[in-house]
This record gives C-alpha cells, sequence and structure tokens, in this order.
C-alpha cells in the first residue's frame, strides 16, 4: 500500500489514475512520434561513391542553372544597385514579373489605351547590363482595363489583353523597337494561387482563355524577331494544366511552373513525369521547359541566408545535371526591403541592408568547375549525392550533403576506378571553406578516400596524374 | 472559234491529267509517310565477353519516313549474366530529355532530337549502355531486349507511337552459367528451359516499311475515337505466348496471355481519362526478338470525332475512275451533239 492509497479513498485514487492517464497518453503519443523520426532519419543510406573515370559520358551544360528571377517586392528597377554582382554570376536569363502592376506601361483601354514602356525599359536594360536576356512574365491585368480594376481580374474586354501583349512582344522583340532576340514571354505568374486570381484551367475564370488571348496578341505581332511564348506558370507542375495548354490549339513554345520543394529529388520526378505525360504529343516534348522559380520554400526563410540554401540548390543542381529544364530559374537575386532578419529569398540583401551576398549567391560559379564530359558515378546515398565529370584529363567529383533537417554527418568513402597506376595530386576544395591539396599514390587501379561531410556541405574533389 | 475553243480545253484537259496524277502521287506519299514505320536495334546483335569484361551496346534507330522527336528506350537483360553501368544519349539523339535510369536487370532513358524542325530522319545511334558481364551462360546466350514500354514519338503520324519492331542482342559470356538459386523448386521454370534453347543469331534489323508481325493489335484502330473510358483491346498474337501491354499516356502496363485461337483481348480496370491514348503490344519470339504493334486512340465521350485522320489507302482505283472520268469528258467535248 502507497502512501497516497492509504491516505484516500479507492474511489479518488481511480479518478486521479483515469486524469494522469488522459494527461500523460498524448505526451506518451507525441514521444513515440519524435522516436519514429529520429529512427526514420537514420535509416537512410550512406553513401559510397565510385567513378568509373573510363566511363565519359555526354558534355554537362552548366548554363541551366544560370538562370534568376526578380520578384516584384518593389515597383522601382530592383536589379540597378546589384548590376555588377549580378553579372558576376554570368546569368543566362532574368525573369521578371508584375510588368503591368509595378511599371506604369498600360492608360486607358480599347481605342484609347496608350502604353508608357519608361519604368519597365530601364527594369530590362538591367537586365540586359547583367548579360542576360529577360524573362517577362506578362503579369497582371493593367488595372486600365481590369474588370473592376483589380490587376487580378479578367479584362472588361479580352481584345484589349491581346493588345497588351501584342504591344509588349512589338516593343521588345520588334525590329523596330528595342529589337532583342529570344525573349521569353510567359504568360501570368503562378495563375493558380488566389493571390494572383485563382485561375483554373477551365471553367468560368479559365487561364486558357487568358492564354489564348495572348495567343492572338503574339500572332498580331508584326516585324518581331524571335520570341518564345509559353505558361502557365503554375505554383508547381500541375497535369491538368500542362495537358490543358497542350490541347488548346494555341501558340506553346515553352512550358513552365515553378517548384518550391525541399526534396531534390523531386526536381528529377517532375521532369520524368512532364516527359511522359508529353509522349503522346511528340510536337510538345522538345520544346524548352522552365522552372521559372526554385527554392527550398515558398514561404521567407532564415535558412535562405545559411549553407542549407546553397546545399540545397547544389543537390538540385545534381537532380537535374542530365535531363534537366531549359532553365532552372532560381528566386531572386535579391531581397526586398525590411527583411533585417535575413529571412528574404535574394541571393544579395537589400540595399537598406548593407548589400551582403548570402552562400547560395556563390554555389552557382562554384558547380562551374564541373564542367566537361560527365563520368559514369553509383553509390549516392540518401543524404550525400553527387556527380563527376573530366576535362583535360583532370576527373572531378561533386559532393553534396543535403540534409532537410540539418543534422546528418558522414564520412563518405569515394573511390576513383580504373585509373593508371602512379601518383595523383588530390585536391579538395569544400564550398566556402578549406582548399587543401595532397599527393596520392595509386598502387592499383583504383584509389580510395575518405571524404568527411557534414550536414550541408558541399565539396569538389580534383585528382589529377603527377607529373 | 468554236475549234480554237475545242482545242484549247483539249490541251488544257492534256496538262492537267499530268499534273493531277503528279498531285494525287503527292498526296500518296504524304499518306504513305503518315504510317508507324520506325525500328530500333542493339549494335552489336551478339557479343561474346569473358567476366568482368565491360562492354557498350548502340541503341540504333531506323526512322524510316518517320520524324522523330523522342525515343523513351527501355531495356531488360538478365541480372545475373550482366550489370549495367551507364546509359546516356547517341549522336543521334542530341537532347537527353529524362537521365537514365538503371535498376536489376533494366536500364532506361529518354532521347530527343535538336528540336522539332530536325527531327531525327536518319539512321543512327540514339543511346549507348555500358553493361559488364558478371557470369557466365555456358553455353547459352543471354538477351538483352527492348520492353514493350519503348516508345518512339513522331511528327505529323497518326499514331504518336511510330515504333514497329525492335531487335535486341544477345550476349555470350564465357564461363559455366551461375548455378540455380538454392531456393529453387525441382521444378524447372518455362522461362529457364526457353533461355536454353534460344539462338545465338537474331534476326536482321527489319527495314523501315512495316512488315507482317507476329502482334497485332485489331482494334482499337489506329484514331478510333471511343466513347467507352474502359474500351477492349484486342489483337493476334502466337497462340500460348503473353503480351505485354502498356497504355499512355499515365502508363498502365500489363501482361494477357493469349489463347489457342491466337486471340488475346483487355479491357483496363481502371478507366482512362478522356482524350489520346496509346496503346504498345509486344511480344517475345522465339527467335527472342521482341515484336511491337501500336495504335492510338481517341477516347472522346461522344460520338464521332474531328480529328479522325484518314488512313492509307491505295490510289489506283482514284486514277483510273479519274482517267475514266476525263475520257468520258474529252468523248463529251470532241462529239458534236
Amino acid at each position: 500500500m502507497t502512501f497516497l492509497t492509504q491516505q484516500t479513498k479507492p474511489r479518488t485514487v481511480s479518478l486521479i489514475s483515469v486524469l494522469a492517464l488522459l494527461v500523460f497518453l498524448p505526451l506518451m503519443l507525441l514521444a513515440v512520434q519524435n522516436i519514429a523520426v529520429l529512427i526514420t532519419r537514420a535509416t537512410g543510406t550512406p553513401a559510397n561513391i565510385v567513378v568509373d573515370t573510363t566511363s565519359v559520358l555526354e558534355p554537362i551544360d552548366t548554363n541551366f542553372y544560370h538562370a534568376f528571377a526578380q520578384g516584384g517586392e518593389e515597383s522601382t528597377d530592383m536589379l540597378a544597385p546589384v548590376i555588377g554582382d549580378i553579372r558576376a554570376l554570368r546569368p543566362k536569363v532574368i525573369r521578371l514579373d508584375h510588368l503591368y502592376d509595378h511599371y506604369d506601361v498600360v492608360s486607358g483601354s480599347g481605342g484609347s489605351i496608350a502604353f508608357n514602356w519608361t519604368k519597365l525599359d530601364a527594369a530590362v536594360n538591367s537586365i540586359l547590363a547583367t548579360g542576360a536576356r529577360p524573362i517577362l512574365a506578362l503579369s497582371y491585368m493593367p488595372s486600365s482595363i481590369a474588370q473592376g480594376g483589380s490587376v487580378i481580374n479578367p479584362p472588361n474586354d479580352w481584345n484589349d489583353w491581346a493588345t497588351v501583349v501584342q504591344r509588349t512582344i512589338e516593343h521588345f522583340s520588334g525590329k523596330g523597337e528595342r529589337n532583342l532576340s529570344g525573349v521569353y514571354y510567359e504568360v501570368w505568374n503562378e495563375p493558380d494561387l488566389a493571390q494572383f486570381g485563382g485561375w483554373k484551367p477551365g471553367g468560368a475564370k479559365s487561364y486558357m482563355t487568358l492564354y489564348q488571348y495572348a495567343s492572338t496578341g503574339a500572332r498580331r505581332a508584326q516585324n518581331v524577331n524571335t520570341f518564345y511564348l509559353g505558361g502557365p506558370s503554375t505554383t508547381g507542375l500541375y497535369k491538368t494544366w500542362i495537358l490543358a495548354l497542350v490541347q488548346s490549339g494555341a501558340r506553346v513554345d515553352f512550358l513552365s511552373w515553378h517548384t518550391y520543394q525541399a526534396d531534390p529529388i523531386q526536381y528529377d520526378r517532375d521532369q520524368r513525369n512532364v516527359i511522359e505525360w508529353l509522349l503522346p504529343y511528340p510536337r510538345f516534348t522538345l520544346i524548352p521547359k522552365l522552372i521559372t522559380e526554385f527554392g527550398f520554400t515558398g514561404d521567407k526563410s532564415t535558412l535562405y541566408g545559411a549553407h542549407y540554401a546553397a546545399a540545397h540548390a547544389a543537390a538540385v543542381i545534381r537532380q537535374l545535371i542530365t535531363g534537366g529544364p531549359t532553365y532552372l530559374v532560381s528566386f531572386q537575386p535579391k531581397d526586398g526591403p525590411g527583411q533585417e532578419s535575413g529571412n528574404g529569398w535574394g541571393l544579395i540583401t537589400h540595399e537598406t541592408n548593407g548589400l551582403r551576398k548570402k552562400p547560395r549567391y556563390y554555389i552557382y560559379n562554384f558547380i562551374d568547375t564541373m564542367a566537361g564530359s560527365r563520368l559514369s558515378l553509383s553509390g549516392e546515398g540518401t543524404w550525400v549525392t553527387g556527380f563527376a565529370s573530366v576535362k583535360d584529363a583532370v576527373i572531378r567529383i561533386l559532393l553534396v550533403n543535403f540534409d532537410r533537417r540539418g543534422s546528418h554527418t558522414e564520412n563518405v568513402p569515394v573511390t576513383f576506378q580504373n585509373l593508371e597506376p602512379g601518383p595523383y595530386s588530390l585536391r579538395t576544395r569544400y564550398f566556402l571553406g578549406t582548399d587543401t591539396k595532397t599527393t596520392e599514390v595509386a598502387t592499383t587501379s583504383a584509389l580510395t578516400k575518405q571524404i568527411p561531410m557534414t550536414s550541408q556541405r558541399v565539396a569538389i574533389l580534383e585528382l589529377s596524374k603527377s607529373p | 472559234m468554236k475549234k480554237i475553243f475545242l482545242y484549247v480545253a483539249i490541251g488544257l484537259t492534256l496538262l492537267a491529267i499530268p499534273a493531277t496524277v503528279f498531285l494525287v502521287g503527292q498526296q500518296q506519299e504524304i499518306r504513305k509517310r503518315a504510317a508507324p514505320a520506325t525500328t530500333l536495334s542493339l549494335s552489336p546483335t551478339t557479343v561474346t565477353k569473358e567476366i568482368n569484361e565491360t562492354f557498350k551496346l548502340n541503341v540504333d534507330i531506323d526512322p524510316a519516313t518517320n520524324q522523330v522527336t523522342t525515343v523513351k528506350v527501355y531495356l531488360t537483360y538478365d541480372p545475373a549474366v550482366l550489370t549495367a553501368t551507364a546509359i546516356t544519349n547517341g549522336a543521334n539523339a542530341p537532347k537527353i530529355l529524362t537521365s537514365g535510369i538503371i535498376e536489376s536487370g533494366t536500364a532506361s532513358i529518354t532521347v530527343g532530337a535538336a528540336s522539332n524542325a530536325q527531327p531525327i530522319a536518319t539512321r543512327g545511334t540514339v543511346a549507348v549502355i555500358t553493361l559488364q558481364a558478371i557470369a557466365g551462360t555456358g553455353t547459352a546466350t543471354s538477351n538483352v531486349q527492348f520492353a514493350s514500354n519503348t516508345f518512339v514519338g513522331g511528327l505529323n503520324e497518326p499514331t504518336a507511337n511510330v515504333l514497329v519492331g525492335t531487335t535486341g542482342a544477345s550476349v555470350t559470356v564465357s564461363g559455366a552459367a551461375p548455378s540455380p538459386a538454392p531456393s529453387l523448386t525441382p521444378t524447372a521454370t518455362p522461362s529457364a528451359t526457353l533461355t536454353s534453347t534460344l539462338t545465338p543469331t537474331l534476326p536482321a534489323t527489319t527495314s523501315g516499311e512495316a512488315t507482317s508481325s507476329a502482334i497485332q493489335i485489331v482494334s482499337p484502330t489506329a484514331n478510333d475515337s471511343v466513347t467507352s473510358t474502359s474500351p477492349t483491346i484486342q489483337g493476334k498474337a502466337p497462340p500460348g505466348s503473353t503480351v505485354t501491354l502498356t497504355i499512355y499516356s499515365e502508363p498502365q502496363t500489363v501482361t494477357v496471355t493469349v489463347d489457342a485461337d491466337g486471340n488475346w483481348s483487355y479491357t483496363p480496370t481502371t478507366a482512362l481519362e478522356t482524350g489520346p491514348h496509346n496503346v504498345v503490344a509486344s511480344v517475345i519470339t522465339a527467335s527472342g526478338a521482341t515484336e511491337t504493334a501500336s495504335t492510338s486512340f481517341v477516347i472522346s465521350g461522344e460520338e464521332g470525332s474531328s480529328s479522325d485522320i484518314p488512313v492509307s489507302g491505295s490510289i489506283e482505283t482514284t486514277i483510273l475512275l479519274m482517267a475514266i472520268g476525263i475520257a468520258l469528258l474529252l468523248f463529251g467535248a470532241i462529239v458534236p451533239i
């Protein structure tokens, strides 16, 4: 008999027991769930990287990820203060949205519709000054032609929307105007999102109507250079939207979508899905596919200022290094204002916050080191992935340990196979970290090294024959 | 004056006859082109290797008259004998649309032409697979074959999949065949028997023209418009053989057994979406080659379809009727009333 049972009535003991059970049961369930999470995290596969140095595959494309999208956090030419820094990223394309609600382009409607390109021209000039081609997201509806004046509504007259698109294309791609070649015109931005209109692939507020009239405007554009019209620029890759567009009969030069997913594998999965969906439509399998915004989350996060974001970008690029999209567009070059906590999406902080470069800013050029022909690599793990290349007899392996929960560390065995025995120089470069050179001797045709990889670390190994 | 008019009419008619024949011939050429005729083959078709040796097989395409944009290569092999180490694109398919996947016994990749304006229209290599021999085959051979979900997309064709035939490769690996796994029951499986009786030589690659195949899809016929979302797919193949069916665009792969009369049929158990669908049926012949047949149909949800594309037909009857018509016209013009 315990003290409690001696001093209290049996009914009270029972009541206390039941109450205790009620309190502790949820806590116990929570504990079990946490243990399950910990066990799951521990049950991945560690990497054991093996590179066949004689198995040379296709050339590696290092252009597709030099692509950036500046969001409309300010109604100004946001890139102007960072042109030099962005030029150093060697961008191939830079995307701009909010064309019609931030740059005062359109006024009037119908027969009295008028265009003023001054502000938008300045923003596009900044893009061109970085060496990139513009991707112009035709968004949102100019308030002067929109129903109720709302920029996320359909126009009062669809012909006005067609005219807006026509004039935009004629202005930037027109031989007698800005004379730009190869501009991508993307119809709208995230149309499926409620804050951008909540358009649907059919029905009363149909994106397909919006697209069809944009296509009409594109068809009417006169005396223009080569340009590309596409969409649907949805918040993710959605089959119904993609198929609705390719079945619409409208001009579709490229397909686009956004991906804000932490799991790098999802990016590869999307590529496979879109090609599989398009197989019955052979005319569309080869048209460019653009992920016109990507990141590990669509929300603001201080992790965008950490190595986490750089490792995520590297892990995604690894997934798409072969069979990837035409462009993988990082969102975004520069933070908006008021993000002093460092939670902005930018590669560079806002001018009010010192224009400081975050780790992700440096990852693109670091990965460029991998240019060359891809080598066969096997043994990637749950956390550590990578790819290999050879150029001018230098063998390189990129390793990235991207752990979504941020705690996994691994000592990765890396084996170079089919080497000529003899001395080699091995350079181990950690991203924004140490850079060491050692001499290794391959006594057989294989050389194995252990590479420590803490979480969110990216490394490039370079092996070359010593003279 | 009347005579001059008559001569002009006769002259114009005489000019019109060869012009009409030429134009009809061109039309026939377009229709002829609008037929799946592409073949895929592995080269070399026979390989002899030692254990641990690595070798490459080219996936070669003969597009015949097709204009190919996309090639989804899906290869199968015996993982007890071979292991794939890499798969990439070949010179004739400069784009990799989805990266290669290598799993035990399978390797796949989807590759493409440079652009729609530059489709694959000549013979060449579209993919290259690297394999390593890991066990001997004894006196038998081990086959590397195209699976039924291999797909070749062509432009301006009545069916999206223009693949009509594939030819695999046979590999002999010096050394004893791997001993059966201890878990095997004493009764040999039919497939083991089949493997040991395969001849090492494979039939030569067929030409671009479609030839009589061991497998046919009887219905739906090309570009049929059907209302049912679970249409029955029927065909013919050697009695007792197994037909592998893959239905696109949401791939469903099933196998059906051919009855004693050489008929097979399958009705999808889950409803297909409205819109176009492609079906690829394949069967492995006694020689080890995979023969395929494909068709496409549209689930319209309503009777009739405006998207039907006329099938290719003979022009002889048309020319004969036209010639009779022209002769009657001339007769009518020359003979005075």
